[in-house]
């Protein structure tokens, strides 16, 4: 059982806790209307407080109505998010002070944000999570409207893959709702050997089983056999260190014998966080492996109704870079 | 593939035909609802027991008592509050919270010292023959359990240990953590003045009851309706000896792969009077 | 647990292994020499998803030709070729634009890349090779000396052996893929990369440096596999189009890709594009099986059957054959009885078909009472049901035209008794009953109350058109099902009907939802599918078909909106539309009529046919209106269809006329 990323600091705090405990100097989160987003911006204890408006969610200029919104806008996410980051003097936060909520965050942007502390020299950054009480339609809830567009390595996350054959490379798939995503990525490299991801313990117990149900729609391109069960792993969703965890049991092998790997996290926010923290202190070195990731043209609003619970995560990138 | 292929068509079929043909429907409705916890499922569970609920517990308690720590003493700290815990099943060992307490040793990889039966935490003072705490330097107990329902019985349990533990270990800390447990059940024990912490893995609010609740039938298709699946189930009360909506009227769906706790409607598990189950259950015998 | 033999559908999950011995010889020449090295022209493979592409280009890889050939030695003499198999996904392509550097460096970059990235699977499979000591003294020196030279600069302290050279070729690639990675935190800098060789010196220098040097490969031919091609952007592929032109002696360039993958024809050379035919050659594979007829069916019998070897359901030798055993077959025949039975039980002499158009009759006055019995009866065929649609199907038609009733009666009445008399196929009667009777027999179902099922292995063959994987898809769902039952499939009697269409049924969903492809067209293309099926259920269960067993429509390609065409690519793509002609679409030829054919894995979601024989022909805007986004154009074609297919059979008019026609009814 590994071990390493247990250290860090995580914990399942109400609003009334959280404000007790911490006050932070700037505090950012993705507008995308849903009611946890907005209940924990209202009541975030910040001094500075800053809506982050992605292209993809389609708002218009009429939602467009805060002084405290920042329209993201760059032609790739890597150009988006040091845009938006320079915009708001993020570097001045870099001991500290610093609180992102992670909940509307589209996932490329989230993890190249956190590369982009990582890399800037940050040493410590502080993160947030509203867990949803119910997904609108269940089983059905679907994310991405849809159309992908491309699957591709997420900028940063790109590695330096061998040429040999690519039979035996591995993609370890962290699954959210969307089939079709999975099934994207899983067609894109169809050589590779599957493993699945799944949430649990999940942010509520049966959506652990809407997900295995929406994974089994993509099981064709996923080559699921009749050894479903091995190819299987679990992480709770809402733990990215754990998740961290997990990935490093499951692919030590891999690490050790250099084998072409392939991650992409559709899953929860928390599961992207930790995929991310794992890219970034075991993988990013060793080489040959990327984060990749289906990008599409759309996302959903609402998808999620209520507000449960909510989670911090204290990231401390000197531990971070001890791992590496 | 979901429930481990437990239930092929033949059984299904065997199982709907306890009910008539038009309350089938219903019927598989409610079947669709049910939670199970496969072998894997439990294993991840007692993983995240141990270490979500337990283990980081200890690390607030840590950074509590020392906020700057750095990373290889905290680790070293760890090491040693792990090392005087002790866990133990609640009730007879041979009942499901104990079988429970080999697979968490084993996916914890935790040593077997670190496991006692209850009635070893204390031992005699040779000379006063007071109880005393058999092992001085623990620093935690932790109960185990399964499926906290109304949490009566495991209320009652450890309202007659606790008090005589701490006061042979004041100092001590003492959890009670289930795989599973309704809102109530996890209540009824905070309330059990000396447990310090109660909590469990996936916790059922009423929003979970299958007709007191919201969730069950959100989003069923038109045709099924809670009142008329109500309505159904009484007209088979008189199959089960249990209440309908499960011991307590707890009103759950709820199973696991070694056995399915009675608060679970009995519809999915009796065996009296003819009634095929789909999951059963296996007694205790008390 | 037995394991369901046909659990694997997809090549890429097979090992190297198991495709050859999985490797079901298609069986004639045409297949067997498909990729064979022997033929120099550059081949452009296009197949579907299952189309089996894949496969086929594996099995021409090294790591195959090693598992069929045992020895290094044996393998250079025998087989005389190496197969260099590169998966294009591999280089992960779109690294190779944005982040502020101009697109030309992108390009040329990427071309270096691409030379480098196969360099290292030549010398890799090189170096395996030579795990068996097959160089003789002296030798490697010179092939390593030969490779530094095709470079432009070497800036590497001197390279002696094979493995080290390999070793540079990983270094140089790391750098780029460093210095490509990180220009995203240097965005406006100039990328600093030192290219190192001319692009393409590098893949076409190998065959002749190691024909050269070593004499054991001095008959090799270097076979460059290169699948994937769709996962390049239009200008990274214009350097492999480049390649396939100007390919020179010592190797042979087969490409793969999907099917529109191949986004331009632009070479490196100013306004030079590859030529079909005299510069590449182009196999559609799909078309390739679709066509094949019984070749396919051999082949696809045979691979099932190796299947169910493999997974030890069958022993020893078995004819082709034996598969169809496992399944009770479709008789039609059978079937017809059946529900002529089920018919005369239920509905005694006033079967459903009769009852509706003694309705349609009444309500419009046509015939007075007596009349219409005597009507019905000239088209009664007592206990031939299909007969008697027929019958029904021929009034129809001779209404909707306005035809005389009598005559017409008269006419159905005698045509229906010489048939019954003679049997006679070739009468117009007996050509009609053929090309209808799937459809009559379908409509009977839908008005009687029985299911329409799809079944028996001839049939599968047909639904799956040339597609291996479909077949194997279908399959595996009706052995899943067939276990949850709890019976025995392949083990014990044949799988029963029921069992059968229900794998069927559930492999058309899947079909329909795994195939969305990606793209801005993916989800209209869907949509359009939907609506061209209903448009062909709507013909099928209409009181006068136009035309029998509709799955397949013609149009002017010429007239249609730019984005029908993208959609329609799209469908083709996803494999839910075949195009019923050969060769690619020219996207900018004029080509007048084009024809597409529902694929038929995807006809049992709306109960359509899997033969298809007739054609409707539909005006470019209608076609349009199937892919908009705007449902209205739709819906009134809908509309329209319906009055004309439909009993009173009047076409469709706007309500000003309705007006004039209620005043007609009035008279």
């Amino acid at each position: 059982m590994n071990d390493s990323f247990s250290l860090f600091h995580r914990e399942n705090l109400t609003l009334e806790g959280l404000s007790r405990l911490y006050e932070w100097d700037l505090f950012v989160a993705a507008h995308n209307l849903s009611e946890r987003v907005e209940v924990l911006y209202e009541n975030v204890p910040s001094r500075l407080k800053r809506r982050l408006v992605f292209p993809e969610y389609g708002l218009t200029d009429l939602e467009m109505t805060d002084s405290e919104m920042v329209m993201v806008h760059g032609s790739d996410e890597a150009e988006s998010v040091v845009q938006f980051c320079n915009h708001l003097e993020l570097e001045k936060y870099k001991p500290g002070g610093l609180c992102v909520d992670i909940t509307g965050f589209i996932r490329p942007y989230l993890l190249f944000l956190l590369l982009w502390f990582h890399v800037q020299g940050f040493r410590r950054v502080d993160f947030l999570y509203a867990e949803p009480s119910i997904y609108l339609d269940k089983e059905e809830t679907q994310f991405v409207s849809q159309e992908v567009v491309e699957v591709r390595a997420v900028l940063g996350f790109e590695g330096s893959h061998k040429p040999n054959n690519t039979r035996q490379d591995i993609l370890l798939i962290g699954a959210g709702y969307d089939h079709h995503l999975i099934s994207a990525v899983a067609s894109f490299k169809p050589d590779a050997r599957k493993q699945v991801m799944f949430g649990f313990p999940a942010l509520r117990p049966e959506m652990y089983q809407e997900s295995l149900l929406r994974a089994d729609w993509a099981s064709e391109a996923l080559g699921f056999s009749e050894r479903e069960a091995a190819r299987r792993c679990l992480a709770p969703a809402s733990d990215p260190f754990e998740t961290a965890n997990v990935l490093c049991e499951e692919l030590q092998i891999d690490i050790e014998e250099g084998t072409n790997i392939y991650l992409s996290s559709m899953g929860p926010k928390p599961q992207v966080l930790g995929f991310g923290l794992f890219y970034i202190s075991k993988l990013r070195e060793q080489n040959s492996s990327s984060m990749i990731f289906p990008f599409a043209s759309r996302h959903q609003l609402a998808t999620c109704k209520g507000y449960s619970k909510l989670w911090f995560y204290r990231v401390d990138f000197e531990l971070l870079t001890a791992l590496v | 593939m979901l429930w481990e292929r437990r239930l092929g068509s033949g059984r299904l079929q065997d199982w709907l035909d306890n009910f008539s043909g038009d309350h089938q429907l219903e019927a598989l409705y409610l079947l669709s609802q049910f939670l199970y916890f496969g072998e894997r499922e439990i294993r991840q569970m007692l993983r995240s027991l141990y270490r979500d609920l337990f283990r980081q517990r200890v690390l607030k308690l840590i950074r509590s008592e020392n906020s700057d720590l750095g990373a290889n003493e905290l680790i070293e700290s760890l090491r040693q509050h792990e090392e005087s815990t002790l866990f133990t099943g609640l009730g007879n060992p041979s009942e499901s919270g104990c079988h429970l307490l080999y697979y968490f040793r084993q996916e914890n990889r935790l040593r077997k010292s670190r496991f006692e039966a209850v009635h070893r935490f204390f031992s005699r003072d040779k000379n006063t023959g007071q109880a005393i705490a058999r092992f001085p330097s623990v620093r935690h107990y932790v109960f185990l359990d399964d499926l906290c329902a109304s949490g009566d019985q495991a209320a009652e349990y450890l309202e007659d240990i606790v008090p005589n533990l701490k006061d042979t270990a004041p100092d001590a800390f003492v959890y009670f953590f289930s795989l599973v447990g309704t809102s109530n059940g996890m209540s009824r024990l905070r309330d059990v003045s000396e447990v310090d912490h109660v909590d469990c893995v996936f916790e059922l609010d009423d929003s979970y009851r299958v007709f007191s609740g919201t969730r069950c039938f959100h989003g069923a298709p038109k045709t099924i309706s809670k009142e008329k699946a109500r309505v159904m189930l009484d007209e088979y009360q008189s199959s089960f000896e249990v209440d309908i909506l499960g011991y307590d009227k707890s009103e759950l769906l709820v199973g696991f792969r070694y056995n399915t706790p009675d608060n679970t409607l009995p519809m999915i598990w009796s065996t009296k009077n003819g009634w095929i189950p789909a999951f059963r259950r296996y007694h205790k015998w008390y | 647990m037995v394991l369901n033999p046909f659990a694997i559908t997809k090549a890429s999950d097979f090992t190297d292994d198991q495709i050859n011995l999985l490797w079901v010889s298609p069986g004639e020449k045409q297949f067997e020499r498909l990729l064979a090295p022997s033929q120099k022209m550059p081949i452009v493979l296009f197949g579907g998803k299952g189309a089996g592409k894949t496969h086929l280009m594996r099995y021409y890889s090294y790591e195959s030709q090693r598992l069929r050939i045992r020895g290094a030695k044996n393998l250079l003499e025998i087989e005389r070729w190496l197969g260099i198999f590169v998966r294009c996904t591999g280089l992960n392509a779109s690294r190779f634009r944005g982040k502020g550097v101009d697109q030309e460096v992108w390009d040329l970059l990427f071309a270096y890349y691409f030379d480098i990235w196969i360099t290292q699977r030549v010398v890799s499979v090189i170096l395996d090779l030579n795990s068996e000591t097959i160089f003789e003294s002296g030798e490697e020196q010179e092939v390593v000396r030969g490779l530094c030279d095709l470079f432009d600069r070497w800036e590497f302290a001197e390279v002696k052996t094979l493995a080290s050279f390999l070793r540079r070729l990983g270094d140089i690639q790391k750098e780029i893929d460093f210095k490509v990675n990180n220009a995203v935190f240097r965005r406006g800098e100039p990328l600093e990369i030192t290219i190192l060789s001319t692009p393409g010196s590098l893949i076409f220098g190998i065959p002749k440096v190691v024909q050269r040097a070593l004499s054991s490969f001095k008959e090799v031919t270097f076979l460059y596999l290169i699948d994937e091609l769709e996962s390049l952007e239009a200008e990274q592929q214009v350097f492999v189009n480049t390649l396939v032109r100007e390919h020179e002696g010592g190797c042979s360039i087969r490409i793969g890709t999907r099917l529109y993958g191949l986004r331009t024809r632009r070479t490196l050379a100013a306004g030079e594009e590859l030529k079909e035919g005299s510069e590449y050659e182009p196999i559609q594979l799909d078309e390739l099986l679709r066509d094949s007829g019984s070749t396919y069916n051999r082949f696809a019998r045979r691979l099932c059957l190796k299947r169910l070897h493999e997974a030890g359901f069958l022993r020893g030798e078995n004819d082709e054959k034996t598969i169809d055993s496992f399944f009770e077959p479709r008789s039609f025949r059978q079937l017809s009885d059946e529900l002529a039975k089920h018919i005369r039980d239920k509905y005694g002499d006033n079967p459903p078909h009769l009852e509706k158009l003694r309705r349609q009759l009444e309500e419009r006055d046509i015939l007075s009472s007596t009349d219409l019995e005597v009507a019905i009866d000239c088209l009664r065929c007592q206990g031939e049901p299909l007969l008697e649609k027929l019958n029904v199907l021929s009034f129809y038609r001779a209404w909707a035209k306005g035809a005389e009733v009598p005559k017409t009666l008269d006419k159905i009445r005698k045509q229906c008794r010489d048939y019954q008399k003679t049997k006679e196929r070739k009468s117009s009667y007996g050509t009609s009953l053929q090309h209808f009777q799937d459809d009559l027999y379908a409509q009977l179902c839908r008005e009687t109350g029985v299911k329409y099922r799809y079944y028996g292995f001839e049939n599968f063959l047909q639904m799956t058109l040339g597609n291996p994987r479909n077949l194997l898809k279908i399959l595996k769902q009706i052995y899943r099902w067939a276990e949850f039952r709890g019976t025995e499939p392949f083990r014990s009697g044949p799988i029963d009907r029921e069992l059968q269409d229900q794998g069927v049924r559930e492999t058309a969903d899947w079909f329909f939802h795994d195939a969305l492809g990606q793209g801005q067209f993916a989800e209209r293309s869907r949509v359009g599918t939907e609506r061209l099926a209903e448009l062909f259920r709507q013909a099928r269960y209409s009181d006068k078909p136009s035309e029998s067993s509709l799955v397949t429509f013609s149009t002017n390609w010429s007239e249609l909106r730019e984005e029908t065409r993208s959609c329609l690519e799209a469908c083709c793509s996803s494999s839910f539309l075949y195009e019923v002609s050969a060769g690619q679409r020219d996207k900018n030829s004029y080509r007048v009529d084009c024809k597409y054919q529902l694929n038929p894995i995807l006809s049992p979601r709306w109960d359509l046919p899997i033969a298809r024989r007739g054609t409707i022909p539909l005006k470019p805007e209608d076609v349009d209106s199937l892919f908009a986004e705007d449902p209205s154009g739709y819906t009134r074609l809908l509309r329209e269809r319906y009055h004309s297919l439909n009993a009173p059979f009047r076409p469709f008019e706007r309500h000003s006329q309705l007006l004039l026609e209620l005043k007609d009814d009035e008279r």
